[in-house]
């Protein structure tokens, strides 16, 4: 293999090899804390080809071949020239650390820009620390460390573990949980990306940002309002080639998982709920005997499905291998990438027959290759081609009305309790329970092991040719740029799906073995599904045009953008929707004292009517670097930089909310239509005649829009070790696309959605870093807060009862449900509270009758205090490193957010502790088993979900370079790393057993979220 | 190569480049809007020389038709009465029978619905002008108008008195603030529209081709049913007394006046002295043919095997299995008659409880399937542990019985086939049955209520009887004759959506629908008899007397403030 990659190397340098003088150089290198570096990579400028490292001591030796100039590069340090004079023979090189650069340099909208004259609210995290994170999904790895951004994973499917991500809170009225239209832009390399964030490799990428206010938004007009992601990948740097392959192994588990009861405790609870109700008990005395002693394994089976259906754990791994260097002519940055996630279902194919993989999973490969050409001196030109192939599995399990969800399975009592069936028989066969034919579906390890899968293969390619062109020769500092993106999505589903297969229930007594379903004798044929995926198929095709303009005139530096953008985006076989817009940017500054910058879009999307297409979006921004003052200089000498910086300005959104009524996207909305719908019969011969009907009333409505303010803060002291950058901002939404709530079903058609939404999001951001060393002991510490609290100010809602049903003034996704006031001890209790409407019995949940009419009712719900999306995030990181080792830990978490789920399924640990007369401060109400007064919403059930993680965990340990070096390797690292290792609830109780990031009020089956736990191998040479 | 290619060569090059890029998506035209979608001119529509378009609107209307097989989350109606329950738990008719009935949860409701539909008339009303087929268009806007009052009429019997809008299409941006309009208003609203259109609809005999369409005898129905109700104690002085005067304007009339039943007995009689409708010779015909004389007006539909899969029995193979939905009561069973005319309570009927399905009103058989029945060629077993009631947590009948009425005459065959399932609207044995009550309400058991209930059962195959009376008692008091003209009704309709409502018009429903139903426990004996023990399947309650009228959805209570509430809401 290596062999291989050394002649690929040869062969890519051949053109420049060749000998000139011989004059040899010593030197050391170091980083700027004067510890020597083993293993950093010299070579000469002109010979590329030519180089060493240096040894364990920091030490090198190079005879120069060509011209004298040294490029000195190391992994995670800044590269540096260096020329060597003729009567130089030793030098001593400090390297910078790769983090200073990213501190140095913002990437922005179209452009990046210096940090110390940045005046918008922006945050990065770089490409390696994204890596320290072991999730499939690298979203996933941004909350906790990237103050403003809010992320909730809903699920831990394999290929379907990506978190929903907002930045600075919810800003809009959606009616979705997952808060679409509320979805920042991504921007992928200047382009707009449409597929899913999860399918980029992190190993391709240099570093991502995060935009958050209007000054850095305004440029992407009607899409900016949500915030950007702005996503750079990597590039190649000038040297030889250098070759980095990752390898990455481990295992993955649910960070919670429901504790079922037994069969015996499972048959007792159920006896328990049924007297509750007054009903007769399921289970006799000796039926709930032979649970307990088990000696009837077939006609009382006690079986634990989790163990019997979970793995214990689920692999996931992931490859890489990049390959990247160049020449001042040519850069190249190449990477190929593999990575597989299994699911938790155990393997119960047959090897002898189909061998189906029905279990979960999720592979992808991801390829890029990031060309650079230095086409003329002035002419630069970019050609990135990149793309992912992926696969998605599904078992084809069936169950209640087809759910095909594992864990909805595992939590079904009416169709898995522990004593549903033995899972085989004596004789090998997929058991059944004799006596409970028709109860439940058929043996569900059959049905993994023989119903097949359902998958789906996504294929994304992207190819982006950029060109870039000096034109000193008109003015110094102008260019010009081209872009011209295509971005291309395609999906396919597989299904090989059966739906029946023999199973037998065994008398233990008679030895007679029943069929489940006489009609059934063998397996059925497989049936094979084929077909392409027209809404999840889509191109993108953008074009961009710019000419920039940037110089400094003594302490004046001034720049300016221009820029032609158009895209249009084709899902399926849909008409085109085209976005087309102008954008500009000036900016000045005077000494990097004073900054002040204005940043506009004018842009339209073809969503709208041609009346209400297109609109400006203005931004400004202005900041004074005071530490730059010298009086400030003079007093403070400990602040490095101390900067104030506003914007304020209108972004837009043309995401529009589903309609509720569809639950689906408006569609022309701005029109009057009537569309087929509905059919009569008519004749004494049946004669269908379809129908028309009026299908919207047509109102012409247009994008949301956002005037954003930002006062931010950033300061930097102790030599650059403390830092501390602090944002508050205030935004209001309007114009948000509702369904106006006051208007009566008189009027007898769906109300048109109108223009008249408004929602006000306010919060902050702080962030503060710590970089210290002590001796060769490195560490860092930073810790941010992101908070964001929004409120609806309009959203035409009818004028309730009471007030306290009102939803306006409360935050967006609010929930409705009773006050909850302890327990009904007993039947006096239940006389003299109000009267329920469902019959309540003693261990119900009591609420507060909040009109005082003397009775529970829809008018008694008020607005809960929480949502279920948290107001409040922090994280906090920490790294060492020592020698070779380096830790680094994150912590996370979310704040004032609720969740409920019903307990209703499988009998869990939980419901030990339900109700009853003798336990009368339990952390259940009475078990049940019909609809009762527990069922209702309310602020017992919406439970505080408030948690603490130890999000990601990263321990390495780089090779000592004397062992490297004997096997020619420039550097080898092992580590270990783990994501949501831990996680600690903070106020309630977690009755549910469930991941706090799940989805809230749905009925169950969510695949739960996983943690990771891998261990890796980097080598470099 | 780039190379070689001079410097200012390479800058003109990527201008134009740009200057292409920039401008050249411009002069591509954008999407204009929905072109596949109708505009609103092209529904109505000047050209439309045939009205092609305009009579697919109006279908869509006649598809807004009520429509009663398994309407409410899947169980007919009539689980909302003693007549069946529901065989699955918690389905949503048991917020109905369990009083849970509240301001925000009803299934049944159909306020925006019925108002959805009547705004489709008012559109077409308005429009239909345009449309130049001059032969059709007048009998389109009359069937129009006597779907807006059926409209009507079908949310005046859940709500009492709402809202007359007249002929009104508001738009989006209008602020809805009307009250509600009196029962009163209601009423002699959708009478006033029967009046006005009853010349305007086509008369009978209907062409072949207009089968299901609105006639004459549709619109005489309409205003014979509305009388009657208007006519029956629940509205006609039988208001809640507790209630505001507002509220009892809306429920109906404060005071009781005889010559309403004279009314509704006229109206009836209209219809029925119209002799253009007739009972079919063999009852079940009235509901398999697609064109019959007895059905006015029915839903019709495509064949289907939907009604046979949704309430059909459980126990058959994979392709003949049912849902086994409708679970009909012990108490129905008990409603029907013995063959002779008299009910299984009297001495003399030979009712034996050890063979009860022996000698009875042969509409039992109809409307019903009880254990041993002949079905899809075997015996049907619904006594304990048999095929059809295995006592298994599937779904299957609570009751011992199942729904037979409307499903296809299966005895023989070995599965389902697609057959007529139409939903009887108005046939005219209920208009027999309106005169019969109002007359006799009016008049007493006079000779034409005895002659209406004698073609009623002599129809059904009850045998004539020594007397000629059809099991009739001869000297019946108007009481009795009562009681005897609402069972005639109760098994005449069973599954027709008449008795819910009947129930409560009556104003009976707060003792009918307060109490336990009942089932038969069919025990299978070693020698093949059977054992019969009558069992409670299920509990029904019914809070008398805000229940006797649905509550205003809450969110037009909010919404539409000037709407008042009904009584005990």
């Amino acid at each position: 293999m290596k062999r291989y990659l050394l002649l690929f190397v040869l062969y890519l340098l051949s053109a420049q090899l060749y000998a000139q003088s011989k004059k040899v150089i010593t030197g050391t290198v170091s980083t700027d804390s004067s510890q020597l570096l083993s293993n950093v990579t010299i070579y000469e400028k002109d010979v590329p080809g030519h180089g060493t490292v240096t040894n364990n001591k920091g030490e090198f030796t190079l005879a120069l071949q060509g011209k004298g100039v040294l490029v000195i590069r190391h992994v995670g340090f800044q590269s540096q020239e260096l020329t060597i004079g003729d009567k130089k023979n030793t030098v001593n090189v400090r390297l910078v650390s790769d983090s200073k650069l990213l501190d140095d340099i913002v990437v922005i909208g179209y452009g990046t820009k210096k940090k110390i004259t940045n005046t918008g609210a922006v945050s990065a995290i770089s490409g390696a620390e994204l890596r320290e994170t072991p999730t499939a999904s690298m979203q996933n790895a941004l909350v906790g460390r990237l103050p403003g951004y809010f992320s909730q994973q809903r699920s831990g499917q394999p290929g379907s573990d990506g978190s929903l991500g907002l930045i600075r809170g919810l800003s809009t009225i959606t009616n979705d949980p997952d808060h679409k239209a509320a979805s920042p832009l991504v921007i992928v390399d200047d382009l707009e990306y449409g597929g899913a964030i999860s399918e980029i490799d992190p190993d391709q990428i240099e570093n991502i940002s995060i935009l958050k206010d209007a000054s850095t938004t305004a440029v992407y007009g009607i899409k900016g309002a949500n915030g950007v992601i702005v996503i750079t990948t990597r590039r190649g740097k000038m040297g030889r080639p250098q070759v980095s392959f990752r390898s990455e192994a481990g295992g993955q588990a649910p960070t919670f998982k429901p504790h079922f009861l037994d069969s015996y405790n499972s048959a007792l609870l159920r006896n328990q709920a049924l007297s509750n109700d007054g009903l007769a008990p399921d289970w006799t005395a000796q039926d709930i005997q032979l649970f307990k002693d088990g000696t009837d394994p077939y006609g009382h089976p006690n079986i634990d499905w989790w163990k019997t259906l979970i793995r214990p754990y689920s692999v996931q791994a992931t490859n890489t291998l990049n390959i990247s260097g160049g020449t001042e002519k040519a850069k190249y940055f190449v990477s190929a990438g593999y990575l597989w996630q299994n699911g938790m279902v155990r393997n119960f194919a047959d090897k002898n027959k189909e061998d189906l993989n029905s279990n979960y999973y999720y592979k992808r490969y991801n390829f890029r290759s990031n060309l650079d050409l230095q086409a003329t001196k002035t002419l630069s030109l970019n050609l990135d081609l990149s793309g992912n192939y992926s696969g998605r599995n599904e078992p084809n399990i069936g169950g209640r009305n087809s759910r095909n969800k594992v864990l909805f399975e595992i939590n079904d009592y009416v169709q898995l309790p522990p004593f549903a069936y033995q899972p085989y028989n004596p004789n090998g066969t997929y058991g059944a329970n004799p006596s409970k034919f028709g109860t439940y579906s058929n043996n569900v390890i059959g049905r993994f092991a023989l119903g097949g899968y359902n998958r789906s293969f996504d294929n994304d390619v992207t190819a982006n040719l950029r060109a870039t062109q000096k034109l000193d020769f008109i003015t110094k500092g102008l260019s010009v740029k081209a872009v011209l993106g295509y971005n291309a999505h395609f999906r396919f589903w597989r299904s090989l799906t059966r739906s029946s297969f023999p199973a037998f229930g065994y008398n233990a007594v008679t030895k007679v073995y029943t069929p489940w379903d006489p009609n059934v004798y063998e397996e059925q044929q497989l049936s094979l599904g084929y077909y392409a995926d027209g809404p999840n198929s889509y191109k993108k095709l953008n074009y961009q045009g710019s000419v920039s303009y940037d110089r400094t005139f003594g302490g004046h530096h001034v720049y300016a953008l221009g820029l032609f953008n158009q895209t249009s985006n084709l899902t399926g076989a849909n008409a085109p929707i085209i976005f087309k817009g102008y954008v500009g940017r000036v900016g000045y500054d005077y000494k990097q004292k004073y900054l002040v910058e204005l940043n506009t879009g004018y842009n339209g999307s073809s969503v709208f009517s041609m009346e209400k297409r297109y609109a400006w979006f203005p931004a400004v921004s202005a900041g004074w670097n005071l530490g730059k003052e010298a009086f400030f200089a003079k007093t403070f000498k400990f602040i490095d930089q101390f900067k104030l910086r506003a914007s304020l300005g209108l972004t837009g959104n043309d995401q529009l909310p589903n309609n509720p009524a569809t639950n689906s996207p408006y569609l022309y909305v701005y029109q009057q239509v009537y569309q087929n719908s509905g059919s009569y019969s008519i004749g004494n011969v049946s004669r269908t005649i379809g129908g028309i009907v009026e299908g919207t009333l047509g109102t012409d409505v247009t994008w949301e829009k956002e005037r954003q303010g930002d006062l931010g803060l950033d300061i930097k002291m102790f030599n650059n070790k403390f830092g501390l950058s602090a944002d508050y901002f205030d935004r209001e939404r309007y114009d948000i696309l509702i369904t106006r709530g006051s208007v009566s079903t008189i009027l007898g058609v769906g109300v048109p959605p109108v223009n008249l939404g408004k929602v006000q999001n306010r919060g902050f951001e702080v962030e503060a870093t710590y970089n210290g060393s002590f001796k060769q002991l490195t560490y860092s510490f930073r810790g941010n807060i992101s908070v964001a609290k929004n409120k609806i100010l309009f959203q035409d809602e009818a004028q309730p009862a009471y007030p306290w049903l009102a939803g306006t003034g409360h935050a967006v996704g609010y929930l409705i449900g009773y006050s909850y006031q302890g327990f009904y001890a007993d039947s006096t209790d239940i006389a003299k509270n109000a009267k329920t409407p469902i019959i309540a019995k003693p261990g119900d949940p009591k609420y507060a009758d909040l009109n005082g009419d003397g009775k529970i009712d829809p008018n008694d719900q008020r607005i809960m205090q929480y949502t279920n999306l948290p107001t409040t995030n922090l994280g906090f990181t920490t790294t060492v490193g020592y020698k070779g080792i380096g830790l680094s830990v994150t912590f996370q978490s979310a704040l004032n957010f609720v969740m409920r789920r019903n307990l209703t399924g499988n009998y869990t640990v939980e419901r030990l502790n339900a109700w009853t007369p003798t336990n009368p401060n339990p952390i259940l109400p009475r078990l049940t088993t019909v609809a009762s007064v527990g069922d209702y919403d309310s602020d017992f059930w919406f439970r505080r979900m408030d948690y603490l993680r130890l999000k990601t965990v990263n321990l390495g340990y780089q090779l000592p370079a004397k062992f490297v070096n004997k096997h020619s390797l420039s550097s080898v690292r092992v580590y270990a790393s783990a994501y949501n290792l831990f996680t600690w609830m903070l106020v309630q109780k977690n009755i549910y057993d469930f991941d706090p990031e799940a989805p809230t009020s749905t009925e169950g089956g969510e695949y739960p979220v996983q943690k990771v736990v891998t261990f890796g191998l980097q080598v470099t040479f | 190569m780039l190379q070689k290619i001079k410097t200012t060569q390479m800058k003109y090059l990527l201008i134009i480049t740009i200057a292409v890029v920039a401008f050249l998506p411009a002069c591509r035209k954008q999407n204009a809007g929905p072109v596949e979608m109708y505009t609103p001119g092209r529904v109505f529509d000047s050209l439309d020389k045939n009205g092609t378009n305009a009579q697919l609107y109006l279908s869509n209307i006649y598809a807004d038709m009520p429509r009663g097989f398994n309407r409410i989350d899947n169980d007919m109606l009539e689980a909302g009465t003693d007549d069946a329950t529901p065989s699955r738990d918690g389905s949503n008719i048991q917020i109905v029978t369990r009083g849970n009935l509240t301001i925000t949860n009803n299934p049944d409701d159909s306020w925006s619905q019925n108002y959805a539909s009547i705004r489709k008339v008012n559109i077409l009303l308005a429009n239909i002008g345009v449309v130049p087929v001059p032969a059709q268009v007048p009998f389109w806007k009359a069937e129009a108008r006597f779907l807006r009052a059926l409209f009507y009429f079908e949310l005046l019997k859940r709500y009492g008195g709402v809202p007359i809008i007249g002929d009104s299409v508001f738009n989006g941006s209008d602020k809805i603030t009307m009250k509600r309009n009196t029962f009163d208003s209601c009423v002699n609203y959708i009478v006033n529209e029967c009046d006005n259109i009853k010349g305007a609809v086509k008369t009978e005999p209907l062409a072949a081709s207009d089968w299901g369409r609105v006639s004459r005898g549709a619109v005489l129905a309409l205003r014979s049913r509305v009388l009657l109700y208007a006519a029956s104690p629940l509205y006609n002085g039988g208001v809640p007394s507790g209630a505001s005067p507002e509220q009892q304007s809306y429920a109906g009339y404060p005071s009781f006046d005889a010559n309403r039943w004279n009314k509704a007995a006229i109206a009836a009689n209209d219809l029925v002295a119209l002799n253009v409708y007739s009972l079919e010779a063999t009852f079940n015909n009235a509901f398999l043919n697609r064109q019959n004389k007895e059905v006015i007006l029915s839903y019709l539909r495509a064949t289907t095997t939907d009604l046979e899969t949704n309430n059909g029995p459980i126990g058959y193979s994979l392709q003949a299995a049912g849902f086994g939905n409708t679970s009909p009561t012990q108490d129905l069973v008990d409603a029907f008659g013995m063959s002779n005319g008299k009910a299984i309570t009297e001495a003399s009927s030979g009712y034996n409880p050890n063979d009860p399905y022996t000698g009875r009103d042969p509409r039992l058989a109809n409307t019903v399937l009880y254990n041993n029945a002949a079905w899809l060629s075997r015996a049907l077993q619904t006594f304990e542990g048999g095929l059809d009631k295995p006592n298994t947590n599937r779904v299957q009948t609570k009751t011992g019985y199942y729904m037979r009425k409307f499903l296809g005459n299966f005895a023989t065959s070995t599965v389902y086939s697609a057959q007529n399932h139409n939903f009887p609207l108005f046939r005219i044995a209920e208009t027999m049955l309106n005169y019969a009550e109002a007359l006799n309400e009016y008049s007493g058991p006079v000779a034409q209520v005895y002659t209406t209930l004698i073609n009623i059962r002599k129809r059904a195959g009850i045998a004539a009887g020594s007397d000629s009376k059809y099991g009739l008692g001869a000297t019946l008091t108007k009481d009795q004759m009562r009681e005897v003209i609402r069972n005639e009704r109760r098994v005449e309709m069973a599954f027709e959506e008449q008795r819910y409502w009947d129930l409560r018009r009556w104003k009976t429903a707060e003792t009918v629908l307060n109490k336990s139903l009942t089932g038969m426990k069919i025990t299978k004996n070693a020698n093949g008899t059977f054992s019969y023990q009558i069992f409670t399947a299920s509990q029904v309650t019914f809070v008398a007397p805000k229940m006797y009228q649905y509550p205003v959805p809450y969110t037009e209570i909010i919404t539409n403030t000037n709407l008042t509430q009904n009584f005990g809401w």
